[in-house]
């Protein structure tokens, strides 16, 4: 008896505790953090919640290698930090597209256009005339070691040329030793080297005190620059900061209120269980909550639908146990006995109801894009984490409630009169 | 005890005719569709006045060289919010129609702005307009700090050389593009002027329009919303919403027939496929339009409305395995009556949190929480009267078939 009370309290003090770490987080060392929702760095909102834009590109090349859509992320990437959006999230969607997410910038036609366009590598004397482009470069790569005898080793960048290209770049440096050739792409200079010596031949090397960071992403950006399509937009969207602010607002009440509500339910309803699966819930949006923070899941506004839909849901497994409860009683069953045969026979419900629903939020996880796979993601966490938390929390404090000696009938749901009324046939 | 099964003639009946009627109006009007399937621009802005509906079509048409559809909703603090949507020209290529639309927007950007908000032109600090793009890189990291960086990092002093030829890169770009309307505007926005420095960087992002050669700084006119979409990925998107639903469906029946038996797997996918063909009716009749966030409501209520059916199934399968003499009729419709209650207290539930989504949420979100809560009312009607029946029927029949030969 007072163990079962110790217990109930420590379980109710864990639960409360988790609140507080779901709302709060909590800073374990200085580098480890757990996350709470209000905690900074934990939700992420999508462009539907914070505002932004989003631009899709279309690849204007049938069937494009995988490398050659990097490529072009690459491309898009790069011309966003130009225009200063370092915050920029670029994938790769599909066989060939490219998805760029910009948070909070709301006008995103003239981006659409310019970031589009074919990218530009050229490579240019201190004239300002092109001596390379994109069509003379075939290959080219970072690579590490010593490029003279006497250097130490670096990293640096190895060039393959087209024979037009050696031909083009050996005038180009024959006339400019000792200076400068620029490498640009678009209209951002991504490296000026120096002309050593004239250089005839297809392979070459650009040197300079590269990290192997630099030279990596330098010579990225010089295969990306030979990017052999253009990239056309076919979806631009934008959504402003204070629509999406007053969308959370609402979405959090109605949230709370629909967990209240369904929480006076279930207990108008089953009373005793009922309040153990109000307790229970709880725990539920802690959880779900914790994850959604420290996975840093793209929050949307469908996904916090996802959630608060998934609420309403979590307790369908505690009804499919209660009912049963309710059922075993009547039969006649004592209460310890009816709680564990309604839990056991619930099961196979509760978790084939259950698997069906995993499978739609897979799908939508997997398959879909954008709203649709932050939704699908956050059903999947919340029917996971419902079944658990109606299984084994709500088992767990019915059965010290059942230890405590709380005996009463009617507290698990089932009047007296009924209990009565139906002994008679309960066989029938 | 309801006389569920007994009864089946008129409660399959009524599901019959929902679903007969709900293909009718599918095949004779389809879908209300939105932006997202038909392709096309929606666009909408929120304005610090009242506007006219006729101002604003004869804007749009000015802008798209077509009329659009026009919404004007008055809100708090005397603003209006004008939705506007305009369709793709069917006469045109894809590519044609964004760059068109896009075209559109930035002009329309300007005119609503021009009309119903204040417009400064931004300028250097000699007074000077800045030309289109640069506008950007001098109130963000500028592109010339960028370049001075790139070449620092290699040793050189390359900024002078990059100038020219960023500069006449810009210019040329904008002249070829928007000649035309350039030249027209131009003499209009002389006055308001606004210094690129003095713009912090969230009124860069957020309150910066460009349009013909230049940018300009925006105030009491504010776009809150866009989309573009070309018909082809609205086209991808309704093919890939198709493909989901049935692969959720095909996932489910394998599921089911792997649980229970083959009978039940086909049952239940027979409710559900009453389940998303009324939900797609009703969405056809009352012309409610669809556009992606259906995807995800159609699969909730495929995943969804299958549960109910499966509590029954499920005690059904427990049923079965302790009756005697009963037949499979008797047995589902003792099934159907001992779950029923659950069935209605679990719709309770999930209606009071969706259904709060949806009294409370805005706009969007409503529309994607009522074909939910339509989905889940269809769905429990088909658990409760359809696949139960379909399922004992079923297996009467084969009892009766052995028994023959």
């Amino acid at each position: 008896m007072t163990k079962s009370i110790i217990k109930l309290s420590g379980i109710i003090l864990v639960i409360v505790l988790l609140t507080y770490l779901a709302i709060s987080g909590f800073q374990i060392t200085e580098t480890t953090k757990i996350h709470g929702i209000k905690s900074e760095g934990g939700i992420t909102q999508g462009l539907d919640l914070a505002g932004g834009s989003v631009i899709v590109f279309q690849a204007e090349k049938e069937n494009p290698t995988k490398e050659e859509m990097d490529s072009a992320a690459q491309v898009i990437t790069k011309r966003l930090e130009n225009m200063g959006y370092t915050e920029a999230d670029i994938t790769v969607q599909g066989e060939d597209k490219v998805r760029a997410e910009i948070p909070s910038f709301s006008n995103p036609e003239e981006a659409a256009k310019q970031l589009g366009a074919m990218a530009q590598l050229r490579f240019v004397d201190g004239a300002g005339t092109e001596v390379l482009n994109g069509k003379h470069i075939k290959d080219a790569s970072s690579e590490y070691g010593q490029t003279d005898q006497l250097g130490s080793a670096s990293y640096y960048i190895s060039l393959e040329l087209t024979e037009d290209g050696r031909k083009a770049f050996y005038d180009a440096t024959s006339r400019n030793v000792g200076q400068p050739i620029y490498i640009m792409l678009d209209d951002a200079i991504i490296s000026a080297p120096t002309v050593n010596e004239a250089i005839n031949d297809t392979k070459c090397v650009i040197t300079g005190e590269f990290t192997q960071e630099e030279a990596k992403s330098l010579a990225a950006n010089i295969k990306a620059g030979k990017l052999p399509f253009s990239m056309k937009t076919v979806e631009v969207r934008a959504i402003s900061a204070t629509l999406g602010a007053d969308a959370l607002d609402k979405a959090v009440t109605a949230g709370i209120i629909g967990l209240v509500l369904v929480m006076l339910f279930m207990i108008l309803l089953y009373r005793l269980p009922g309040f153990m699966s109000a307790i229970a819930l709880v725990a539920y949006i802690d959880v779900v909550l914790l994850i959604c923070a420290n996975l840093h899941i793209n929050l949307t506004l469908p996904g916090i639908a996802g959630i608060i839909l998934a609420v309403g849901m979590a307790v369908d497994a505690n009804v499919i146990i209660f009912e049963r409860i309710k059922e075993e009683l009547i039969v006649g069953k004592g209460i310890r006995t009816a709680v564990e045969a309604g839990f056991s026979n619930a099961l196979s419900a509760v978790i084939d109801s259950n698997i069906t629903t995993i499978i739609a939020a897979v799908i939508l996880m997997f398959l879909g894009t954008g709203t649709l796979k932050g939704f699908g993601t956050t059903l999947l966490i919340g029917v996971v984490v419902s079944m658990l938390s109606a299984i084994f929390v709500t088992k767990f404090l019915l059965r010290r409630v059942l230890e405590m000696g709380v005996k009463n009938i009617w507290l698990y749901g089932v009047s007296k009169k009924k209990l009565a009324k139906k002994e008679g046939n309960a066989n029938a | 005890m309801l006389k569920i099964v007994q009864y089946k003639k008129i409660y399959v009946g009524i599901a019959l005719v929902l679903v007969i009627a709900s293909i009718a109006s599918l095949l004779i009007q389809g879908f209300a569709l939105d932006t997202d399937f038909a392709g096309g621009t929606a666009v909408t802005y929120t304005v610090n006045q009242k506007v006219s509906k006729e101002e604003v079509e004869a804007l749009v048409k000015d802008a798209f060289g077509k009329s659009g559809v026009i919404r004007i909703t008055e809100g708090k603090d005397n603003t209006s919010v004008i939705d506007i949507e305009v369709g793709h020209d069917q006469s045109l290529s894809d590519d044609k129609n964004m760059e068109k639309a896009n075209a559109a927007v930035e002009k329309l950007n300007y005119e609503i702005a021009n009309k119903w908000g204040k417009l400064s032109i931004i300028v250097d600090e000699n007074g000077v307009a800045i030309p289109t793009g640069a506008a950007e890189e001098t109130t963000e990291t500028t592109e010339a700090a960028e370049n001075a960086e790139a070449a620092e990092a290699t040793g050189e002093e390359a900024v002078e050389t990059t100038e020219p030829t960023v500069e006449s890169d810009v210019t040329e770009e904008a002249v070829t593009e928007e000649a035309v309307e350039a030249t027209t505007e131009e003499t209009a926005v002389e006055g308001a002027t606004k210094k690129a420095s003095e713009l912090t960087e969230e009124q860069a992002k957020k309150n910066v329009i460009t349009y013909g050669d230049y940018a300009y700084f925006v105030e009491g006119v504010s776009k809150s919303e866009l989309n573009v979409v070309s018909s082809a990925t609205a086209r991808n998107l309704a093919s890939s919403a198709i493909f989901m639903s049935l692969l959720a469906a095909v996932g489910i029946l394998i599921y089911v027939a792997f649980r229970f038996d083959f009978t039940s797997g086909v049952c239940a996918v027979v409710a559900l496929a009453h389940d998303i063909i009324v939900l797609c009716g009703i969405y056809s009749v009352l012309r409610i339009k669809i556009d992606t966030n259906f995807i995800a409501a159609l699969l909730t209520v495929l995943g969804y409305s299958i549960n109910n059916t499966i509590v029954i199934f499920d005690r059904i399968r427990e049923n079965t395995r302790r009756a005697k003499k009963e037949t499979y009729a008797e047995i589902a419709n003792l099934s159907i009556n001992s779950t029923i209650k659950r069935s209605i207290n679990t719709t309770i539930t999930t209606l009071l949190t969706i259904g709060m989504v949806y009294i409370l949420g805005v706009e969007s979100i409503k529309i994607f929480a009522l074909p939910i809560i339509i989905g889940i009312f269809v769905g429990t009607y088909s658990s409760i009267f359809v696949s139960g029946s379909i399922w004992a029927t079923w297996k009467d029949m084969a009892v009766k078939n052995k028994k023959k030969q």
